[in-house]
């Protein structure tokens, strides 16, 4: 990327990136200066994707017209702690239409492959098509600018995401960094919520299973259909020089009031996502038994609470960040310290994975995000499907699904998931909208167009259906509830339409939300880091309406007002245990909620 | 004066602001001080008259403030901070 704004203050046609589009079936690669049309693709990421995709009409995610996009934000790769955004782009086989036509979808990780990514000279890697055998694609840094490498990847075949890394590793063991799919996207027919797994600084030291993932929305298994089993990104660091202003940014980032929650209490935070156990649990706040807390002390028993004094719990972090959010469990040593590592515990993977699934062993717990990590699925969408047929097996005993498991049945629960994964279950694969309605029995499916609900209920969050790429990650209302306890339309219109939205922002810029950067900060980031001239305001118009090409890019694709809507059951079964003043989330509610949303909306989405 | 800083969650219910400064003797003189200045903010720091939210956190020079600890003296040049203390995503 190549950036020239000296005489103009945010002229986006002073940024120019590489794009490496590479035709897969021919292997031609194209390598082209692209001139950036306005902000949305100055600042990168989605908003540069989705107008790609939003020029395409797509009818299967897995044909050889839905490309993968492969891009990184502006300030990946930067000095700006958490700039280590990679982001993964394409019409998603999960999100899907009533008329049956994908949606488009994003997903982000991070750690040092989207650096080493830009590092290579690649800003954009665009892949159409689908190769005729499996290929590795490898990408460096040359002399004359990035060169591409096609690579045979039959040896790979089979092995989980962590063990092809190590392989990749001693194959190229000077600064890569690697993107790959597991057994999952392999079976990508089977498995529609496959992840990509991203290499991470600690792992390639420590030879432990600590990827990070691009998780949501199936774009490992767009990959896996296009035959790509990993992608190399291989060049030497350039970290540009620490400038004041930006050290100073990064030292509100790592121990400002934003990143508290997800730092260590001896560091003056609250102990990570996990954490949350301790909030939501007094509360009835935490999915239990797909999503319906019984107000039993159980789900207590993951908490950190009473889990720290079994294990060895160590705060761990992404290539240069100070935050320390990864808490890594490992086993107990006889003399109390570290053994075998066992499984990164974050909010999500640990409730959808073991509470949620009437599983309340923290060894268990470990062993099942552990499995999931290894074939490389995205935890929520198969935990959320798997609550789901235990649900389902609780309510008709008399014609359980597959292998009859019921809630907090381990080893049951853990041959669905390997089968998952391994693709014996394409019926649990193809995720919990599309199971749930050949069923004929969707009231319980714990999804949003076709995208299964993270570890917020929904009877507590109303703005679920507006998020265009995830429940939590691209709305952000599911915490409003427990904190504000407001339970008129007008708060929750205003939720939605002004301030949950602007959760995409750092989706675009290429840092992590946990730095929860406030719009001024970014602004100033942007500024003294690339010398973007960018005010606030500017900043929050651009992401605002990269949003809203969302949202029209989803009613392109044919979704309807009817689909913006709940599980509902949260309408018809409301749950007399939800702490906070209990269930107010009734249909009525909801229709007017859902009028004053579209009447900012629509007139929005006109202007496209 | 005693600083209390916030997130943009706070932050952006008062028109961007990320800090201000009060004049008070503890902590929950502090925080009831920033909520009669913002009573934008009252909902999210109380659920009643003295009772803090327990889905916010306080912490005082690195240290937090437990509920039942708002009576913890500060001094001019302390900072508290305010947050909720749940928030989630991260891939």
């Amino acid at each position: 990327m190549r950036l020239s704004f000296q005489e103009t203050r945010n002229d986006p046609k002073a940024v120019v990136y590489t794009r490496c589009t590479i035709d897969l079936p021919s292997r031609d690669v194209r390598l082209e200066d692209v001139p950036c049309r306005n902000l949305e693709e100055v600042l990168g990421g989605f908003g540069r994707s989705f107008q790609i995709l939003g020029e395409r009409t797509i009818v299967n995610a897995f044909t050889p017209e839905n490309p993968l996009i492969v891009n990184t934000g502006i300030l990946t790769g930067s000095s700006v702690m958490t700039g280590l955004r990679t982001y993964f782009s394409a019409y998603s086989p999960l999100k899907v239409s009533a008329k049956g036509l994908p949606g488009a979808m994003w997903s982000a990780g991070s750690d040092k492959f989207g650096c080493k990514l830009r590092w290579t000279g690649v800003d954009e890697l665009i892949l159409e098509g689908r190769a005729s055998g499996p290929v590795m694609i490898v990408l460096r840094r040359g002399s004359e600018g990035p060169t591409v490498e096609f690579k045979p990847a039959d040896h790979l075949l089979g092995l989980s995401c962590h063990d092809k890394i190590m392989r990749l590793q001693k194959d190229y063991p000077q600064d890569a960094h690697f993107a790959v799919i597991g057994p999952a996207g392999e079976n990508y027919e089977a498995c529609y919520f496959a992840a990509v797994g991203l290499s991470t600084e600690n792992q390639l030291k420590s030879g432990d299973d600590k990827c990070r993932w691009a998780g949501r929305g199936g774009m490992g298994s767009v990959m896996g259909y296009k035959n790509v089993i990993a992608i190399v990104a291989q060049a030497p660091d350039q970290m540009g020089k620490l400038k004041p202003e930006i050290r100073d940014i990064n030292r509100e980032s790592a121990t400002g009031p934003g990143s508290r929650k997800f730092r260590e209490k001896d560091k003056g935070g609250l102990g990570g996502t996990w954490a949350h156990y301790e909030v939501f649990n007094p509360n009835n706040l935490l999915p239990q038994d797909n999503f319906r807390p019984k107000g039993d002390d159980k789900p207590w028993l993951m908490s950190r609470t009473v889990v720290e004094p079994q294990f060895f719990i160590k705060a761990e972090s992404c290539y240069r960040c100070g935050i320390n959010c990864h808490k890594n469990v490992y086993d107990k040593t006889a003399e109390g310290g570290r053994g075998r590592f066992r499984a990164k515990f974050d909010y999500e993977p640990v409730n959808l994975l073991s509470t949620n699934l009437g599983i309340h062993d923290p060894n268990q717990g470990a062993d099942l995000i552990s499995l999931v990590d290894r074939l490389g699925m995205d935890s929520i969408s198969v935990g959320t499907t798997i609550a789901y047929v235990l649900d389902y097996n609780e309510r008709h005993p008399e014609k359980p699904l597959f292998n009859g498991a019921r809630f907090g049945d381990f080893e049951r629960v853990k041959e669905l998931i390997e089968g998952t994964g391994r693709g014996r279950y394409p019926e649990i694969g193809r995720g919990v909208k599309r199971l749930s309605e050949r069923l004929g029995d969707t009231t319980y499916a714990m999804q949003c167009k076709g995208l299964e609900l993270p570890a917020y209920l929904p009877d507590t969050n109303p703005g679920y259906p507006w998020a265009i790429a995830g429940g939590h990650m691209s709305m952000a209302t599911h915490l409003l509830y427990p904190a504000e306890r407001d339970q008129s339309v007008d708060y929750w219109a205003k939720a939605i339409t002004q301030r949950g939205l602007f959760q995409v922002r750092d989706d675009m810029l290429g840092i992590c939300k946990f730095t929860i950067m406030s719009p001024d900060m970014a602004a100033q980031a942007l500024q003294h880091e690339v010398g973007l001239d960018i005010t606030t305001q500017e900043l929050l118009a651009t992401v605002r309406h990269a949003y809203i090409r969302g949202l029209w890019m989803e009613r392109k694709q044919g979704f309807e007002r009817s689909e913006y809507t709940l599980p509902s059951e949260v309408f018809d079964r409301p749950n007399s245990k939800l702490g906070l003043g209990g269930p107010f989330v009734t249909r009525e509610f909801f229709s007017a909620l859902s009028e004053k949303v579209w009447s900012v909306f629509d007139q929005e989405i006109a202007a496209f | 004066m005693v600083r209390i800083r916030f997130t943009t969650f706070l932050g952006e219910r008062i028109g961007g602001i990320s800090s201000v400064e009060v004049s008070a003797t503890t902590v929950g003189s502090a925080l009831r001080a920033l909520t009669d200045r913002y009573p934008e903010l009252a909902r999210l720091v109380w659920t009643g008259e003295d009772v803090i939210n327990p889905m916010m956190a306080v912490f005082l020079n690195d240290q937090l403030v437990e509920a039942g600890q708002l009576g913890t003296a500060v001094k001019a040049g302390d900072e508290i901070d305010l947050l909720a203390a749940v928030s989630g995503g991260v891939a």
